[in-house]
């Protein structure tokens, strides 16, 4: 099972290699249990800096679509096919929106919320 | 005295045969087998089809194999007139360690071209990073373990055999020869088996040196690396066993002879490192038509 990213691409290499393992599990090509090279392999592999291997691997993980078993190594998650379809970008959106809905149904203007939003953001 | 009876003659005799195939398989063999297989490429895989393989013009390779065979040639020329001034003054030195050195000294020169056939290699995969610009890269989503890279049977050999050594050693050792190396020997064979793991560990985890080269060649690769190397580290066990055999046994005279086999049979395990049956050269093709290869597989994701 191979996986290609392009360098040259606008979207984040880190976000490339999340979704190449996502689009693997999908398709089946990697089932829950089954082991993902370290991060130092992959890194060596696609010629990348091993932060960038170790940021795609910890929001991985963060989705529940791989964990990391200590020494043993890194898995794909028992969970991963169905955690796979879930779009946490899209989630977020919806809940500033429906948010937004709710302030602005109180009366809240646009630059107040936005305002608000920054101060809530820096915090 | 008969001449056929007398041990160090023997053993003179036996060093000569032992030479004169290291000679033959080392200088002359080998780099014959190399430079068939380099003119099968550039004949099978040119650079009108696969420009990739050639990030030079082909003369500049074409030379390259000539040097390569003219250096071995004129090694080997140096072997036989080392042979036959052997057979007029062997009589006249101390035999085992003039015949020991003139072993080693001669494998180490034997070494030259096959070093700077690699370096060369080295070279020129440097160039062809250089000259890469595909800005897609691939990888196997697969580990790469220890056992995917050499077989548990290999490996349990070589640490039984290492461990063999120190039991062989610490047995020897009490007999308090004076020669003896005792644990050194231990220490030569732990330092050259450490730089052998180093070896295989760069090879398979390292930087891919090859920007072309398919994951599964890669890995074939490094499985032939491990191997040859498990073999050497094999081989140099048993080597160092012999040798402090023969010196308690009073047979030392053997021990050039012994040597020169030795590096012969270092010299046979490394040929399997220049294979390249079942390389896939289509990587090497246009990168217009790089990704389908003439079987029709899709090299890449």
């Amino acid at each position: 099972m191979q996986i290609a990213i392009d360098v040259d691409s606008s979207e984040p290499l880190f976000s490339q290699l999340i979704a190449q393992v996502k689009r693997a599990v999908e398709k089946g090509h990697k089932q829950p249990g089954d082991a993902l090279p370290s991060i130092r392999q992959l890194a060596n592999d696609l010629e990348l800096n091993s932060n960038t291997v170790a940021k795609a691997y910890r929001l991985l993980e963060r989705d529940s679509i791989i964990e990391t078993r200590g020494y043993r190594g890194t898995f794909i998650h028992p969970d991963a096919p169905s955690n796979c379809t879930v779009d946490l970008n899209l989630l977020i959106e919806e809940k500033i929106a429906a948010a937004i809905a709710d302030l602005k149904e109180v009366g809240a203007t646009d630059s107040e919320i936005r305002v608000a939003f920054g101060k809530v953001m820096q915090q | 005295m008969n001449g056929v009876e007398d041990p160090i003659m023997n053993a003179q005799i036996i060093f000569s045969i032992a030479f004169f195939l290291q000679v033959v398989v080392i200088s002359i063999v080998m780099p014959r087998k190399i430079s068939a297989t380099m003119s099968h490429v550039m004949q099978a895989y040119p650079p009108t089809t696969h420009p990739r393989l050639y990030p030079r013009k082909l003369a500049y390779y074409e030379s390259k194999q000539m040097t390569f065979r003219w250096l071995s040639a004129s090694i080997a020329l140096i072997g036989f007139a080392v042979l036959i001034g052997m057979q007029f003054y062997q009589s006249t030195w101390d035999f085992d360690d003039f015949g020991d050195a003139i072993a080693f000294t001669f494998f180490m020169l034997q070494a030259v071209p096959f070093f700077w056939l690699d370096l060369s290699l080295k070279n020129e995969l440097k160039i062809m990073r250089a000259l890469n610009t595909s800005s897609t890269r691939t990888a196997d989503l697969n580990p790469r373990g220890l056992f995917d890279i050499i077989s548990p049977a290999l490996l349990g050999a070589v640490v039984l055999t290492y461990l063999g050594l120190w039991a062989f050693v610490a047995w020897f050792d009490q007999f308090g020869y004076e020669w003896f190396g005792g644990y050194a020997n231990v220490a030569i064979a732990t330092g050259i088996n450490l730089f052998f793991i180093a070896i295989v560990f760069w090879r398979a985890r390292g930087r891919k040196e090859n920007p072309h080269e398919r994951h599964e060649d890669r890995i074939r690769r490094v499985r032939r690396t491990a191997k040859m190397l498990a073999m050497m580290s094999i081989a140099l066990t048993v080597y160092l066993v012999i040798t402090v055999s023969l010196t308690a046994s009073e047979l030392r005279d053997l021990q050039p002879a012994v040597k020169s086999i030795y590096f012969l049979l270092i010299a046979a395990l490394t040929v399997n490192e220049y294979r390249i049956d079942s390389t896939d050269f289509d990587v090497y093709r246009d990168a217009n038509t790089s990704n389908v290869s003439t079987s029709g597989v899709v090299t890449s994701y």
